[in-house]
């Protein structure tokens, strides 16, 4: 065995030769441009559009309430979004991305409720409120790794909310705050809620793009790059802490503008419960890992069907057998656990799933298609975090090449070099 | 007012149970390199499980108090087989897993059990006085106990082999392979040690506070400053930080604002990684 | 760009110093690892770093390059102080690095982890939306020998792929001086030889180059001059014959390593 390869280490092996089957051969530019023109009109804008145009003719058809439960299902996706371009991009796992909700909407309520600014000033406020608070997530990141730092993100809204409660003549403790003025409203009931159902969606709309075009562009793709190594972006003239930072920053404005826009709506309030609390956080990371981490459409798609699906989970009052509980009261138990089956068996979310099935059909290699922003996001994640725990980022202490050890082709190589004078 | 010495015993008595749930949290960080979030639940399954039988069983608090080790050492050892084996060597989704299961367990129990506390009868009843301060006998017992169990894993560390099979596992991975230990093996036993210390600890708070159905998130919010502060991985560390947490604790709510014993360890947390994240006696985390 | 010398050797001391190291010490704890070592690199030179495993030649690299800060000592890059600087701050002034354990992007395929380093540090930035470094990523991945490659992913590259996007992502950062740690390890006779003719002609073109390795012999042909460290400091500096002839290095490196 061990014999038999020191030849083939000799014979001038061509790299493509070893893998003879990959089907991408850049031969001439063509084939470049059509791969760039079928990914530019991907399934997953056409699902996009779609949703948007179904969405948008709704009001003329639907009840009041089902609006209202859209609109917050739309701040909702935003707040996935904004936790996706921490997370999903930069790698940072946030488990508490509610501390950052919960300053931008209370900060605004407060402001249109206790210092009387018009609600158009205090959502800027809460906004900008809610990117110094970014700035106090964001820095830890910079020095610790991110396991550590998950945790902390974990334990902040926590520490908030009792701080809230603390001074609950201030933040109305566990019970939140009056709902302030809306931000728009009209004469009848039904106009209101119309009025701001457009205005979330149209919000909504304006947010995407604005991340679609961010994360796709050198940005995104720096953003992408810290996640799978940051030693390799500072080795090429690329300050990854300011990146990071912006990351968070950005995040943070997208999230607290949203939780800012959604206090002033009649679809929500400043409470613990829609902002604040643990679950939120949970929530925002379950509707994403749903929808597809890393990709931004999938934290909005995600979005929208998470808090729709689990409203409607929460009012099936059928009794699950032998617990005798009903299915509404557990209905983030079955969420979770639809998602503990995704994270096992469909890393790419339900929009890479879509999209693994449709270009499966086609005949094309699944793995590319989902590539967006580059590689499948939540494994990327995953890789990062075992190499902040095997310790391989960030020195290089290990005197082996790095993949010496498990490939026995590579191993072999070195002998000859080795043992023979050359 | 309450007189200081109680305090000072309360606190004492109070850090050796955060003491018992840190230390599983350390232990399986140091073997298999992954932070527990469902940890907590093995503080509530061991307190609930202790009321079940010995209040609406009825059975003798002996039984209840075994029954309440062993059940979440199995729960442990169970989720390690069944969940997290098959994704260790990714610490991210680990911990993304173990967080929702943390959280459905809770929901579950919040769900089968209410929102009332329960308490679990004490194993001795009766109270003794010492210099002015009234104490029960049920505090001595858990003080005593957990400082036992502390003793007993020094000796399993120091002596057995199966104990230095789990250090050298701690230490390196691959220096233990290549001794012979058998990883998987010193994995089982150590979520099974990790799972029965957290259960006694869930006995004890349900026998001496109450037993409630946030408390495992909220003993876990408390054991992560404490596996921190003492280095992940020192269980030396960890004695000394459960210690401090548990005296600050104690009189955070004897003498301030009870709300504020559950945000001043998270801030303590923040601060420590922020200033000296290898904790007291632990290897560096920092990047 | 200075006129190709070849591969004459550049014995002439009056050659311009680009890095000055000068009283470099660097503890882990209580372990020193790099220990009061000074020496400097030539303009447009090949300097042989070598040493045996632990020797500390990875650690200068990380001091040099910003990614450890140096307990002491003092590193000025062309004329400019750059002790303690972070390492792209060490970067946009012309000084680029590999590292040993590759560092590859594993989401993207080579030709995108080469443009990573031609993107501008700029966070408010639209550009990328239409793929205007792709040309120029495509030359250098060409230049490396990955002109082959440049859709595949790191994960199908052989080891000597590897290598040389680590090379092509250091050298589109348009260094003048590139420290390159370890290319040979693991290479076959025949790579090295490819590479060796690469890192040759880089410095035809007015690069100077610091290659680490802890094999003198793989690098004879290659350097022109050597310095060798032990436990973190200096034992020999000078031609690789001289140093060769050194009885420290004979006795300290050269002598254990012949098994
Ligand atoms: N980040 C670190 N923390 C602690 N010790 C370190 C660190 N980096 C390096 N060392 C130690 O410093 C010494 C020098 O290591 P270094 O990697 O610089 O050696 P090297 O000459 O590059 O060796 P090799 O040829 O094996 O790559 C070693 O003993 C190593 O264990
Ligand atoms: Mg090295």
């Amino acid at each position: 065995m061990p014999d038999q390869p020191t030849d083939a280490s000799d014979t001038p092996t061509e790299a493509p030769e070893q893998a003879p089957d990959t089907p991408e051969q850049p031969m001439t530019g063509i084939r470049e441009r059509l791969q760039f023109a079928r990914e530019s009109i991907s399934l997953r804008h056409v699902i996009a559009v779609v949703a948007f145009v179904a969405l948008a003719l709704l009001p003329f058809e639907a009840e009041p309430i089902l609006m209202l439960k859209l609109t917050a299902a739309f701040y909702f996706a935003m707040f996935a979004m904004s936790w996706d371009v921490v997370s999903g991009y930069t790698g940072e796992l946030s488990f508490g991305h509610s501390f950052l909700f919960g300053i931008g909407g209370y900060g605004a309520a407060l402001m249109t409720l206790e210092v009387g600014t018009s609600p158009a000033v205090s959502i800027a406020v809460g906004t900008l409120a809610a990117m110094v608070g970014g700035l106090v997530i964001g820095a830890p990141a910079l020095r610790l790794k991110g396991p550590y730092f998950a945790i902390i993100t974990f334990l902040l809204p926590t520490a908030l909310l009792d701080f809230f409660i603390v001074y609950k003549d201030v933040f109305g403790g566990e019970l939140g705050l009056s709902s302030p003025d809306y931000l728009v409203s009209a004469e009848t009931q039904l106009t209101t809620i119309a009025a701001n159902y457009y205005l979330a969606l149209a919000v909504l709309a304006v947010l995407f793009v604005l991340l679609y075009l961010v994360t796709r562009s050198n940005t995104g793709k720096i953003f992408t790059a810290i996640r799978e190594s940051e030693d390799a972006v500072g080795s090429v003239g690329i300050n990854p802490a300011k990146f990071k930072i912006f990351a968070f920053v950005l995040s943070a404005g997208v999230g607290g503008f949203a939780a800012a826009m959604f206090v002033h709506t009649p679809a929500g309030s400043p409470n613990p419960t829609q902002l604040l609390a643990v679950t939120v956080s949970i929530n925002v990371l379950l509707a994403t890992i749903f929808g597809g981490i890393g990709t931004i459409s999938g934290a909005a798609l995600g979005g929208v069907l998470f808090y729709m699906v689990r409203d409607w989970l929460s009012d099936i009052t059928t009794e699950i057998p032998l617990l005798g509980i009903e299915f509404g009261d557990v209905d983030l138990v079955i969420f979770s656990l639809v998602i503990l089956a995704i994270i096992y068996f469909l890393p790419g979310g339900i929009l890479g799933g879509i999209e693994r099935l449709v270009s499966t059909a086609r005949g094309e290699e699944p793995d590319r298609v989902m590539a967006d922003g580059g590689g499948r996001p939540l494994e990327r994640i995953v890789d990062r975090y075992r190499r902040s725990f095997a310790n391989e980022d960030g020195d290089d202490t290990n005197s082996e090449p790095r993949s010496a050890n498990d490939d026995p082709e590579r191993v072999r190589e070195r002998r000859p070099e080795d043992g023979e004078p050359r | 007012m309450v007189s200081l010495l109680s305090v000072v015993i309360n606190a004492l008595v109070l850090s050796a149970i955060f003491a018992l749930v840190a230390l599983g949290l350390t232990l399986i960080f140091s073997v298999a390199g992954v932070f527990n979030l469902a940890h907590g639940v093995n503080v509530t399954l061991g307190a609930f499980t202790a009321w079940y039988v010995a209040t609406v069983l009825g059975l003798s608090i002996w039984i209840a108090a075994i029954l309440s080790i062993l059940v979440p050492a199995v729960f442990s050892v169970v989720l390690y087989k069944g969940m997290v084996q098959a994704i260790e060597n990714r610490p991210m989704t680990v911990m993304t897993v173990t967080l929702l299961i943390e959280l459905i367990s809770e929901y579950l129990i919040r769900e089968l059990i209410g929102l009332q506390s329960r308490s679990v009868p004490a194993l001795f009843p009766g109270v003794v006085r010492f210099g002015g301060a009234t104490l029960t006998v049920n505090r001595i017992i858990a003080f005593f106990t957990a400082w036992a169990l502390v003793a007993v894993l020094f000796v399993v560390f120091d002596r057995t082999k199966q104990g230095k099979a789990v250090i050298a596992t701690s230490m390196s991975e691959r220096g233990s392979a290549l001794v012979g230990i058998d990883k998987s093996r010193v994995q089982l036993y150590t979520w099974f040690a990790a799972g029965a210390l957290a259960g006694i600890a869930g006995l004890f708070f349900g026998s001496i506070r109450t037993a409630s159905w946030d408390m495992g998130l909220n003993s876990l919010v408390i054991a992560f400053p404490i596996v921190v502060l003492g280095g992940m991985g020192s269980i030396r560390g960890t004695l000394i930080a459960a210690n401090i947490f548990g005296f600050l604790n104690v009189f955070i709510l004897s003498y301030w604002e009870p709300t504020l014993a559950r945000t001043v360890p998270i801030i303590a947390l923040i601060l420590i990684l922020l200033v000296r994240p290898e904790g007291l006696l632990g290897r560096e985390v920092a990047a | 760009m200075t006129a190709a010398s070849g591969a004459a050797s550049a014995t002439d001391d009056d050659a311009a110093t680009i890095l000055d190291i000068q009283g470099l010490t660097k503890r882990f704890g209580g372990l020193t690892a790099v220990d009061d070592l000074s020496f400097s690199v030539r303009d447009n030179e090949i300097l042989g770093f070598i040493g045996p495993n632990g020797a500390g030649k990875s650690t200068v690299f990380n001091c040099v390059t910003g990614v450890h800060k140096p307990t002491s000592g003092t590193i000025t890059f062309d004329g400019e102080d750059i002790t303690g600087k972070r390492p792209y701050q060490v970067v946009k002034r012309g000084l680029a690095r590999t590292f040993q354990n590759f560092r590859p992007l594993g989401d993207r395929p080579v030709i995108e982890n080469v443009e990573l380093a031609l993107m501008d540090d700029s966070v408010l930035t639209l550009e990328g939306l239409r793929g205007r470094t792709t040309a120029e990523a495509a030359r250098i991945c060409e230049r490396v020998g990955l002109g082959e490659d440049l859709h595949r992913l790191p994960d199908e590259l052989p080891h000597a792929g590897l290598l040389r996007l680590e090379l092509g992502r250091a050298l589109a950062s348009n260094p003048r001086l590139l420290l390159i740690d370890e290319p040979f390890a693991g290479l076959s006779n025949r790579e090295v030889e490819t590479v060796s003719e690469l890192l040759t002609e880089l410095r035809a073109e007015g690069m100077t180059l610091v290659v680490v390795d802890h094999n003198m012999r793989g690098l004879f042909s290659l350097i022109d001059r050597a310095v060798v460290i032990n436990f973190g400091a200096l034992v020999a500096e000078g031609t690789p014959a001289a140093v060769k002839q050194n009885p420290e290095v004979q006795e300290a490196y050269l002598g254990r390593d012949s098994s």
